[in-house]
């Protein structure tokens, strides 16, 4: 009988003691992303750690590439040749194929993202053909930073129309100060001057498939009146270029504004981080651009950190498990990295401005990019962005390309990309 | 010059001739040395910018921009030690994949081109052709298969495939160079061995690579400089943060820390130093070994 | 490999024995070297062929269809893709022309040695030690910080017309120190009886340059060209560096778009296939005239 007990006693110890260790087994998530900035890499660890305290057999690799230049083009070498990362950072309308490969899990009936209750523009970011496969964490926008400190000393105020906007503009010109520094060396740039007066008109005039049907051929760049007049806009803004506005990168012209060098910079929220390293002390605001003097201008909101969950990876619901902890509980992340969360839950380390940010989110007068059918793939984001760059250095220079011939010079890019499909 | 140019002269203006000649040779000697040195400073100035950098603080560097600090401190290669463990990862990473790497080059291509260079039949010239065709293949080309290779090879992000990868890819290069030269080393010693009984990899070994000195030499340092400046290949192949080798870690750090250009540029220093010290050290090798092998290949 | 020489060998049976053990001693040496340059090149690029026929989209999709010619077809008449092949000719040439002429001017003037030449000649050598990407990121910081505050003009690589000259200035910066390297050993291995008899037959400087310095150096010409040829035709990381550069674009940053990037494989495979065999047909062509001329001389 003892012998027996014993026995039993030694067998259910086994057990348990087998279970515990496979409850315990040690889990490697790997993580592919593409954040650049110190803040963020610090606010994705700071996550990680979090996550590894409350499971702690649960460890992370992180694999690091530059969206630009490298991210994709590793991502899809390291699908092909079978080594599975567990977490994919992107919007998955902008990667297309790794949904039809079955790289990224549905996520359409996720508990955790429905009880969010997010907006359609929100979980439009990430989706594609209509079912959700990311979880967006976070969202940028873009608009003109102002050096509070030289709007003091000169008088000005924020402008809210285009017309006190260009007066603006003059009379700092007047004054002998740069009003802005550029950073067309980075493709982005021309990119964001445009979309703040693209989005809210598209979206206005209800043509949600716009850049779906730009991609197709089936629509041209003059059949929107908008396209020509997002770059009058933008026009009227490259007053008084500075000699290092076409070969600043981001990081150049942070450091001349951070230093006072220019009163005003169109910039994104990505760069606030970055702003205050540089100059922790710097007065900065921020405002959205008039297009008008009607007051039509709407905040652009685009997802910004989402994640795909890949379901061919080992540990997958681990992996899942994380994304769901991570969009719930993302403080952690938003106070290292100074993002504004999607679920507008903030925190006291958090910048005023970026409170802000989240505050204009959620009172609803936005554009969003996630109400848009379908993003801008790899190929025509590419053939976009060099002619803006083109264009501004044209426009900067005295090159004297009209804003038809940019129009016309986009429209031959598209046409080239699409006969190479 | 003077000692090159003929001029037959004359006893009697000889004295003149002479001093006008040397007068022009003077002043030849006097724009040489200034245009050589010209171009020696234009060609320094990235590397003095570099170091001017990375001995600035940050705010030294926005405010002042070119001037000497007022404080020149080495306070920034401090902190890159201290704040990126990967400086001394990516050291140990590139001392052991560059060493290795360098002598696997050295012995296979070394032996394949002595037959390369000594024997002329079809066979050899196809063989040879196929090797140099290497130099002519864009990376972008074969990257994609390369990696899948490496990778089912259970070689990814490892030392020993980044080393397997970076000798293949070197190999053309090594045989352009070093084929040429052996084919300037006379056939005589290894003749009178094969007479005597010697067996090939011998005659190899004890003979012909010994008078093959010069050539490795400079294939050493050559090769290390490419392996150690390597980024294209290491890009694709050393993938986790553990892998990366020194300038590897560099771009990356370069990359997310533009916001500290007195840090990039430390790094920056960093993962020069040790390659600057090799190649003055052994400079003379690649200048007196150079390419007697391309020069006649 | 393994079949060919045995058919050799029964075409001189009176050989076979000896001529088999040799033959199969020299197979033997070149194989390690012949294995790592296939593991790592020849098969990768012999994988990647296939794929441009298809119009395989991402490169992990896992369904194709068989396109035939259509990728190269189609890429024949995109304006895109020639503009890409102008920009690397461009700079192919410009580097080519610059890293020659400078290499050679530097090495004429600094062959014969002596301290002041040896210490020149490290110095200008010293840019090939550093890692091809670091040295973009360090001279984007001497075009703005150095080159714009003395000219007051901007940086040539945010001027369109410009970029591609600013990109191949940083080209020539790194490598005329190895042209000048191999130019010197050219020099160098001239006889200096060569130059004595010449004065014994009243031979002037122009003469000597023409007869015997020029003859010398045109193997060194021909490795260089052959050399630069292939890194300028193959120039990618200058170009990744101003991707916003549509002007800047070379054939080796479409190919590596449009594979990778822009999840079309087989039309990126197609223009990576192209490059290559232009390449060959290039380098081929080039060092078919150039060995012509030496034997002329």
């Amino acid at each position: 009988m003892k012998k027996i007990l014993a026995t039993l006693l030694a067998l259910t110890l086994l057990i348990s003691m087998v279970t515990i260790a496979s409850a315990e087994s040690p889990v490697n998530i790997t993580v592919f992303h593409y954040m650049a900035q110190a803040t963020k890499q610090a606010g994705l660890v700071a996550i990680e750690e979090a996550y590894t305290a409350a499971h702690p057999n649960v460890t992370f690799t992180n694999i690091y590439y530059n969206q630009g230049t490298d991210y994709f083009p590793q991502l899809s070498t390291a699908l092909s040749s079978g080594d599975q990362p567990n977490i994919i950072m992107g919007n998955p309308g902008l990667y297309p194929d790794l949904v039809t490969e079955g790289f990224v899990m549905d996520l359409t009936d996720n508990a955790v993202i429905k009880s969010l209750n997010l907006p359609h523009g929100d979980l439009g970011d990430v989706s594609a053909g209509g079912k959700i496969y990311g979880f967006p964490i976070d969202f940028k926008t873009w608009g003109i930073f102002y050096n509070k400190t030289i709007f003091a000393e000169q008088g000005l105020e924020v402008p809210t129309t285009l017309t006190e906007l260009n007066a603006l503009q003059q009379k700092l010109i007047d004054a002998g100060i740069d009003p802005y520094v550029r950073s067309f060396g980075d493709a982005v740039y021309g990119d964001i001057e445009m979309r703040n007066t693209v989005w809210p008109r598209a979206l206005a005039a209800g043509n949600n498939d716009v850049f779906q049907k730009l991609m197709k051929g089936e629509a041209k760049f003059t059949d929107y009146p908008y396209f020509a007049e997002a770059l009058t806009n933008w026009t009227a803004r490259m007053v008084a270029p500075r000699t290092d506005d076409m070969s600043n990168t981001q990081d150049m012209g942070l450091e001349v504004f951070a230093a006072g060098g220019a009163a005003m910079r169109y910039d994104g929220t990505w760069s606030i981080g970055d702003m205050l390293k540089k100059n922790p002390a710097f007065e900065v605001g921020f405002f959205v651009v008039p297009i008008d003097d009607n007051g039509s201008a709407k905040m652009n909101v685009q997802v910004d950190q989402a994640f795909m969950v890949n379901p061919q990876a080992e540990n997958s619901d681990v992996a899942l498990n994380f994304m769901e902890y991570w969009i719930t509980e993302g403080v952690a992340w938003s106070e290292m990295s100074q993002m504004p969360l999607l679920t507008g839950v903030t925190s006291d380390k958090l910048l005023p401005l970026v409170k802000t940010l989240a505050e204009i989110k959620g009172s609803g007068n936005i554009a969003h990019y996630g109400d848009f059918t379908k993003p801008f793939s790899s190929a025509f984001t590419t053939a976009w962005r060099t002619e803006l760059t083109a264009y501004a250095e044209s426009t900067l220079t005295g090159g004297g390309m009209t804003i038809d011939q940019c129009l016309e010079n986009l429209q031959k890019a598209f046409d080239e990309v699409i006969a190479l499909n | 010059m003077a000692q090159t140019s003929y001029c037959p002269t004359t006893v009697q203006n000889f004295g003149r001739e002479a001093g006008r000649s040397r007068a022009k040779a003077l002043a030849a000697a006097a724009l040489r040395v200034l245009f050589v040195l010209a171009v020696t400073a234009m060609v320094l100035v990235p590397f003095y910018i570099s170091f001017l950098y990375s001995i600035k603080s940050h705010s030294d560097i926005s405010l002042t921009r070119l001037a000497w600090p007022s404080a020149p401190t080495f306070e920034n290669y401090l902190r890159v030690i201290r704040e990126n463990k990967y400086v001394g990862i990516g050291f140990q990473n590139s001392l052991i994949t560059t060493v290795p790497t360098v002598l696997i080059l050295l012995v296979t291509t070394s032996m394949a081109s002595f037959v390369l260079a000594r024997n002329s039949g079809k066979f050899y010239k196809i063989m040879y052709a196929l090797f140099i065709s290497g130099i002519l293949v864009p990376f972008q080309c074969i990257m994609l298969s390369l990696y899948v290779n490496i990778y089912s090879a259970g070689l990814a992000s490892s030392n020993l495939g980044f080393i397997l990868a970076r000798s293949g890819f070197q190999v053309s290069i090594s045989v352009l160079t070093v084929t040429g030269f052996v084919k300037s080393v006379p056939r005589d010693m290894e003749e009178a061995a094969a007479i005597d009984g010697c067996g090939k990899f011998r005659t190899f070994w004890s003979i012909v690579f010994p008078l093959m000195t010069p050539v490795n030499m400079t294939q050493i340092v050559l090769n290390t400089l490419f392996v150690w400046n390597d980024y294209s290949v290491a890009v694709v192949l050393l993938r986790s943060d553990e892998s990366r080798t020194l300038p590897l870690a560099q771009i990356v750090y370069f990359g997310e820390n533009m916001t500290e250009l007195n840090l990039a540029f430390a790094f920056f220093m960093l993962a020069m130093i040790p390659i600057l010290i090799l190649y003055l050290s052994t400079q003379k090798y690649i200048v007196s070994g150079i390419m007697s092998g391309a020069v006649k290949g | 490999m393994t079949i060919q020489p045995p058919a050799r060998l029964d075409r001189k049976p009176t050989l076979s024995r000896y001529a088999l053990r040799e033959h199969g001693a020299n197979i033997l040496f070149m194989l390690p070297a012949f294995l790592l340059f296939a593991y790592v090149v020849l098969i990768p690029f012999l994988q990647s062929i296939p794929v441009s026929f298809t119009d395989k989209k991402a490169i992990f999709a896992s369904s194709w269809n068989f396109v035939g010619m259509d990728n190269y077809l189609k890429l024949l008449k995109s304006a895109s893709f020639q503009d890409s092949f102008m920009h690397t000719a461009q700079f192919t040439a410009v580097y080519i022309v610059g890293a020659n002429v400078l290499g050679l001017s530097l090495a004429l003037m600094l062959w014969k040695t002596g301290r002041f030449n040896n210490i020149v000649r490290t110095l200008l050598f010293m840019p090939f030690t550093v890692s091809l990407v670091a040295s973009t990121k360090v001279w984007s910081y001497v075009y703005t910080d150095i080159l714009t505050p003395l000219t007051g003009s901007p940086s040539p690589l945010g001027i369109s017309s410009q970029v591609i000259y600013g990109l191949a200035l940083i080209a020539i910066w790194r490598d005329m120190g190895y042209c000048m390297l191999i130019y010197i050993a050219a020099l160098q291995s001239v006889p200096l009886e060569y130059y004595e008899a010449a004065r014994v037959e009243g031979a002037n400087a122009w003469h000597e340059l023409r007869h015997i310095t020029v003859p010398m150096i045109v193997p060194a010409f021909t490795a260089n060209v052959t050399l630069l040829l292939s890194w300028g035709l193959r120039c990618f990381d200058y170009s990744q560096m101003v991707i916003n550069m549509k002007t800047a674009k070379t054939t080796a940053v479409f190919v590596y778009e449009y594979i990778f990037g822009n999840a079309r494989a087989g039309v990126g495979q197609a223009g990576a296939i192209m490059l290559t065999l232009v390449l060959v047909l290039l380098t081929n062509i080039v060092t078919t005239i150039l060995r012509k001329r030496e034997v002329e001389m």
